[in-house]
């Protein structure tokens, strides 16, 4: 039951083809006995038939050696190394005179002392020290050396069981496997140098270590055996029982052997069988009978995994024994001084060095999950209590078991559904329940108490930008976590975990026990069966945290300014980590990472990579840091040569790579057969000197590949940026503390028991306390609505005013449309009825999308294109063609075009208005509307008669008009108006103009005091220029802003980039600049678009639109160029157009920010704004990172509503 | 519902820029009713009066034209005896470029010129054809009984 994970993969790997595969199948030693294990027992007795050589080998157990402490390197934590070195030193020594492999090979693995002392009194005579040692005469023998020597009743290698055949190689196998785990264990220590406690501290812990003794009384409880031997005066009262574990196979072996009774009691770590039997014998070492189950049970556990010994008294047997009667014992415990070694290597072994690219934890889990709820038992029954804890300590136990309990059920429901099937990334189901607002908003407002007065730093010289002060006290904090300087002012407080107990200072009997100097309490962790002799400090032992500053407070800038600030300086990197990197090493052909001092990695979703390139490049001093891009082609560098410490002068400061990046890497190497980090050259060869993850909500899922690939990812400074550091569970928040290996969380067993388990079982509280535990040493996080003390935000942003646009569909659209909706709603009505909407899910879907679409503009219904950037949509593409086939729909659309095209874009118009009309146009020009009475016109719209209104009034006109069945006539001179009659004004920029295109204006006026003609104004024949309600509000509001604020920069977001493409020409030809960015984009393309939209000079140039896909720029980039946002169409929830218009409204922003949303009036549209998203308001999901399957359920929801 | 521009921007101008003998005050409570009160034109038997009447801008307005009618008594061949007017901009001739301003001139000047050919109240109509002085003194009679400021 020992777990195999603490192993190196090293080690695993020389035995993979002999050593037995882990038990997964075998029955669980804490269920209830299984027939199966009822009917092994009568076998477990046969090979036991000896009893007279069945005499203990350790009669006398308060004669305990020194080594049993040490006898599992890798265990063992700091002792390793001396205790290797001299074990070798000291095997070498006896092969002159006591063949040790032989000997091993025969009575099963020794400790060196053993050995020693064996062949110092056997005087080199293996038989006789064979015997010796097997009849326990060897103890009685007064040693020459002053260590005690025993033989080791714990601990047998199951790798030694297997090779006891081959006695020639035996001592060879030994020695390289008790040297490698040591070894492989002390580069690992190197390796994990971050978190692990730095040395001063392990030394204090072994020296409290040493002076505790190797065993240590804690109680005792009653328990009531069964005899499985008949006899008479076999055991009488008072009389020393002796408790042990026995192996059925090594059993086997020794009978066979005829060498009597087998020696080592303990199982194997690797056993393939996972039996609970403890047996006792007499002191004569006769088997007597096992321990009642429910005993055995944790003893076993507490025996296997070495925690505890145990020593029987008999209280009462029977004179004439028979098989099964019933023995009763006072069994009384001794804490071994090896379980008292910190376990910290351990769990970072197993979070790090099990191989890349395995994903073992259940063995793991599970022997933790024995090992605490044996001690938690052990420590009903001898009915010790916590001197100081946290928490009720009754209440805690029984959590803890029945997280057991609920851990076992899980294991038999999975079990039962056979082998989990391996999950595709992203696909996965998630663990956890999804956090509920208000305690997600508890959650935060415990995680946000931020102290305004806290210490600020200032930034290197290096660094250009003046940080705020909330940004000082960041870099402030953040530099302290990367120097690992406690928070001044904090007093050393119990980890919350732990519990404090005091040893006992009487036994059973009430006599006197040995009093240990210094030693009154030992502290226990219920949670991962931890003990220390040490008080358990919580400790900040990550190098780094969780900045989840809200959007806009400038995390980007926080993280430069640390980069500047906190450089590779000498007393930073060589603390904790002891490879010296002035060494000059060779890069290639190690295996090792190649630690890369100067470096800071960044990871960034793809979309921000230039944005961190040039903000770097702001904020620093020129030549001060060098930065690349991690990316595409430019990813041919090999990393590993650059950014060698060898490279000191050239290595980049910062390298900037995307997720996809990472996990392409990621891949390839798993890929390869070796699964090696060093030879690839890439991200994974190099140890950075610095991870910052940003948006580190792209790694939320534990089980996406993408965390995993980022778990793998090492440095000795982890960050991560996040405005979300919980987005609906709390495993969320898991993987990130994993990425960062905060111990203990970082081990997912670990955070299962304290966090998820009583969150599920309905203890919020007691969860989200110990979440915030967690959170608060690791998180900075301030909210934009934060008030400084004296009442002013934190970042004073401009206003922002949200304007809902209602438009109105002109007929020919709204005919469309009302086609589209009829059609959907009954489609969904026939589907609701017959019980299919989940299945023709995507069907109903690809309907309600170009009902949407219609609202944009009718045409967009009829493009194959339209799907491309909604992926939900895609397949359903072929199921919505039915819908697009359709002749009376056809017909609409075509009704629509026919009066697009009817204007015929050149068509000519009149040549009979002579100057004058000009004339009269430009002065009537600086007039209000005659009809609206704004000043002045809208797109200014002149009749036949060369009157000229508004657009918008003089359509409300003519519409008017028809609604009573009238000819429409003009408002002033009251002739016949029709809309094919109407003109546009088309004034001419006078500047250079970007866009052509467009205009088929006949009618031009001159500027004529200037020789060179220069258009001033055309007129075009309106209903050339029709597009659609939308695109003509969007139109009339750049134009208005063209004339009110000249030069101002302006954002037009649409989900569709179809919708996008029909905006273009629309734009083009009022001649107003723009340009383009959307998913399909490259890379550099993008990269192109911002900076000419970021430095395009409005004063001289005139405005810029940047026209945007919702998806593909509503995260992470800034746009505080622009004071300008429309919103072309609703998204399901608000949260997301919020994103986006956020990318404007940011920090930086210096002006008010104008929202536009156009809402079709009497649509799904408006329905989406007024139910939808009202209604999802609340609902931190709406990032839309739910599963696909809730996704859809809820978007079936949401069709409900939009159809009702 | 919100007020359109036109409608304050005609308010304003209304009370900035007055037309003589002519007034109109929006209600405080629903600023499309207006209190009006027009002095009758010199030189017509309506002189000397002060005519009160109430005007109402329907929800289309400028598409429809206001709705007015004379609060006080009037003689009048175009006015009947609920105050109801007949003129064509308010009716079939209205045009969303006319205004209040120019709709209550049209009145006034309807005062000053009656048109018995196109009449609302007949009675009234067919005195003035046949005994014109007589429908004038019963006109100016009136104005002094009723609309006397």
């Amino acid at each position: 039951m020992e777990d195999t994970n603490p192993h190196p993969p090293k080690r695993r790997r020389f035995f993979a083809v002999s050593s037995p595969s882990p038990p997964r199948e075998e029955s669980d030693p804490i269920l209830p006995s299984t027939p199966q294990q009822q009917q092994r027992e009568p076998h477990d007795h046969y090979y036991h038939t000896d009893p007279t050589s069945n005499t203990t080998p350790f009669a006398d157990q308060d004669e305990e050696d020194d080594d049993v402490a040490f006898d599992d390197p890798a265990e063992d934590g700091i002792k390793i190394e001396v205790d290797t070195e001299t074990e070798t030193a000291e095997i070498k020594d006896l092969s002159l005179r006591l063949d040790g492999a032989m000997l091993e090979s025969v009575v099963g693995e020794l400790s060196s002392d053993v050995l020693r002392r064996l062949d110092d009194i056997s005087g080199g005579n293996i038989e006789r020290a064979i015997n010796m040692y097997l009849d326990g005469s060897w103890k009685d023998i007064k040693p020459s050396s002053p260590a005690i020597p025993k033989p080791k009743p714990v601990k047998q290698s199951p790798f030694d069981t297997l090779f006891t055949q081959n006695n020639s190689t035996n001592a060879n196998t030994n020695n390289n496997k008790r040297k490698s785990p040591a070894g492989i264990s002390q580069t690992s220590t190197a390796a994990a140098a971050a978190p692990t406690p730095s040395s001063s501290s392990d030394e204090e812990t072994a020296q409290r270590l040493d002076r505790m003794p190797l065993e240590r009384y804690i109680g005792s409880f009653g328990a009531e055996g069964w005899a499985i031997r008949s006899g008479s005066n076999l055991l009488s009262h008072g009389e020393e029982v002796i408790i042990d574990r026995q192996q059925p196979q090594q059993v086997q072996k020794t009978v066979r052997r005829g060498k009597g009774r087998p020696t080592a009691v303990v199982s194997q770590p690797a056993a393939k069988r996972k039996d609970i039997v403890v047996r006792f014998s007499n002191s004569r070492g006769e088997e007597i009978g096992r321990l009642p189950h429910e005993t055995a049970q944790f003893v076993s556990t507490l025996m296997d995994q070495k925690i505890c010994s145990f020593k029987g008294v008999c209280v009462y047997a029977p004179e004439v024994l028979r098989s099964n009667d019933t023995i009763f014992l006072q069994l009384k415990c001794f804490m071994l001084r090896g379980t008292f070694a910190p376990r910290v290597l351990r769990l970072t072994d197993t979070n790090r060095s099990t191989g890349l690219f395995e994903t073992k934890e259940t063995e793991e889990e599970k022997a933790l999950r024995l090992r605490q709820t044996s001690l938690v038992k052990l420590f009903n029954e001898i009915r010790l209590f916590p001197t100081s804890s946290g928490q009720d300590s009754k209440a805690k136990r029984e959590g803890l078991l029945q997280v057991a309990e609920m851990a076992e059920e899980k294991e038999k429901e999975e079990a039962a559904r056979g082998n989990n099937t391996p999950v595709r990334d992203e696909e996965e189901p998630q663990e956890g329940k999804e956090l509920e607002q208000d305690q997600l908003d508890q959650l935060y407002r415990k995680a946000q108490t931020f102290d305004f007065n806290s210490p600020e730093a200032g930034p290197a010289e290096t660094f250009t930008m003046n940080l705020r002060r909330y940004q000082k006290q960041a870099l402030h904090w953040m530099l302290n976590k990367e120097r690992d300087k406690k928070n001044e002012g904090q007093t050393e407080s119990m980890h919350p975990l732990w519990e404090e107990y005091t040893w006992p200072v009487k036994d059973e009997n009430d006599k006197e026990l040995p009093v240990v100097e210094n030693q009154e309490k030992f502290y226990v962790n219920p949670y991962s069966g931890e003990l220390s002799l040490k008080f358990p400090v919580q400790e900040q032992n990550c190098l780094g945290g969780i900045l989840a500053d809200e959007m806009g407070l400038g995390k980007t800038i926080e993280m430069l300014s640390l980069i500047h600030t906190n450089r590779n300086e000498p007393e930073v990197t060589s603390g904790s980590d002891s490879k010296p990197f002035n060494l000059p090493r060779l890069p290639k052909n190690s295996d090792t990472v190649e630690p890369a001092p100067y470096t800071t990695l960044v990871v960034a979703p793809m979309s921000l990579l230039s944005q961190w390139a040039s903000e770097a490049e702001a904020a620093s001093k020129p030549g001060t840091l060098r930065t690349i891009i991690y990316y595409g082609s430019d990813k041919s560098l090999d990393l590993r040569a650059q950014c060698s410490a060898a490279n000191s002068h050239n290595a980049p400061n910062v390298i900037i790579t995307s997720y996809g990046v990472v996990l392409s890497e990621y891949t390839q190497i798993a890929n390869t057969a070796s699964g090696s980090r060093a030879t690839s050259g890439g991200l994974f060869s190099i140890q950075f000197f610095r991870i910052i993850l940003d948006e580190a909500h792209n790694i939320k899922n534990r089980q996406s590949k993408t965390a995993k690939a980022c778990y793998e990812l090492d440095a000795l400074h982890r960050w991560v940026l996040t405005g979300t550091p919980i987005v609906n569970r709390l495993e969320d928040l898991f993987s990130l503390v994993r990425f960062l290996r905060v111990e203990p969380w970082s081990n997912f067993a670990y955070w299962r028991t304290f966090i998820t388990v009583p969150f599920e079982s309905k203890d919020f509280l007691r969860a989200l306390d110990v979440v915030q535990t967690v959170l608060e040493p690791l998180v900075m996080r301030r909210t934009k609505d934060m008030k400084q003390p004296d009442g002013t935000p934190l970042v004073p942003l401009p206003p922002k005013t949200i304007v809902i646009e209602e438009i109105e569909l002109s007929k020919a659209e709204r005919a469309v449309y009302d086609f589209i909706y009829t059609f959907v709603k009954r489609s969904f009505a026939e589907n609701v009825e017959a019980g299919s909407v989940m299945k023709s899910y995507t069907t109903i879907f690809a309907q309600i999308l170009r009902l949407r679409q219609s609202c944009c503009h009718p045409t967009l219904v009829r493009k194959k294109e339209v799907v491309a950037d909604e992926v939900e949509a895609e397949a359903a593409e072929a199921e919505a063609k039915g819908l697009t086939d359709n002749m009376d729909l056809q017909a609409l659309i075509d009704k629509f075009t026919s009066q697009e095209n009817d204007g015929n874009n050149g068509e000519a118009v009149n040549n009979n208005y002579g100057a004058h009309v000009l004339q009269q146009i430009k002065e009537e020009a600086e007039n209000e509307c005659p009809i609206c009475s704004n000043e002045p016109i809208e797109e200014m719209t002149v009749t036949a008669c060369y009157h000229m209104a508004c657009k918008k009034c003089l359509l409300s006109v003519i519409e008017y008009a028809k609604g009573k069945g009238e000819q429409a006539r003009c408002f002033n001179c009251r002739e016949a108006i029709d809309e094919k009659e109407l003109y546009e004004v088309v004034k001419h920029e006078t500047e250079g103009v970007a866009g052509g295109g467009g205009g088929g204006g006949l009618l031009t006026a001159f500027k004529e005091n200037n020789n060179v003609p220069v258009p001033e104004f055309s007129l075009r024949r309106l209903a050339a220029n029709k597009s659609s309600a939308k695109i003509d509000a969007l139109i009339a509001n750049l134009k208005r802003l063209r004339r009110e604020k000249p030069g101002m920069k302006s954002v037009v977001f649409s989900q569709f980039t179809s919708f996008l493409n029909l905006i273009e020409p629309a734009l083009a030809r009022e001649r107003i600049q723009f340009v383009r960015f959307d998913g399909g984009m490259s890379q550099q393309q993008r990269a192109v678009v911002l900076n000419k939209f970021k430095t395009h000079n409005s004063e001289a140039a005139g405005g810029l639109v940047l026209l945007i896909s919702l998806k593909a720029g509503g995260v992470g980039l800034n746009l505080t160029e622009a004071k300008r946002v429309f919103m072309m169409d609703p998204w399901w929830s608000f949260a997301v157009e919020a994103q986006a218009i956020d990318r404007i409204h940011r920090m930086g922003q210096t002006e008010e920010v104008v929202v536009h949303r156009f809402v079709v009036k009497g649509s799904v549209e408006e329905r989406m704004v007024h139910k939808i998203q009202e209604r999802k308001k609340f609902i931190a999901s709406s990032l839309g990172m739910m599963s696909a399957e809730e996704k859809r359920a809820q978007r079936i929801e949401d069709i409900k509503d939009l159809l009702s | 519902m919100a007020l359109p521009k036109r409608i304050i921007k005609e308010t304003e101008r209304l009370v900035a820029e007055p037309v003589p003998g002519i007034q109109a005050v929006p209600h405080d409570d629903n600023l499309r009713y207006f209190d009006v009160s027009i002095h009758g034109p010199t030189q017509s038997p309506y002189e000397g009066g002060v005519f009160k009447l109430e005007l109402f801008l329907p929800e289309d307005y400028p598409m429809t034209p206001p709705k007015i009618r004379f609060l006080t008594k009037i003689y009048h061949p175009n006015i009947d005896r609920l105050g109801r007017i007949c003129l064509d901009v308010l009716k079939a001739n209205w045009s969303p470029a006319l205004q209040i301003r120019t709709i209550l001139l049209s009145i006034q000047a309807l005062l000053g010129a009656p048109n018995p050919d196109d009449p609302l109240a007949n009675d009234v109509a067919q005195r003035w054809k046949e005994d014109e002085p007589g429908a004038i003194a019963t006109a100016r009679e009136w104005t002094q009984t009723h609309a006397a400021p």
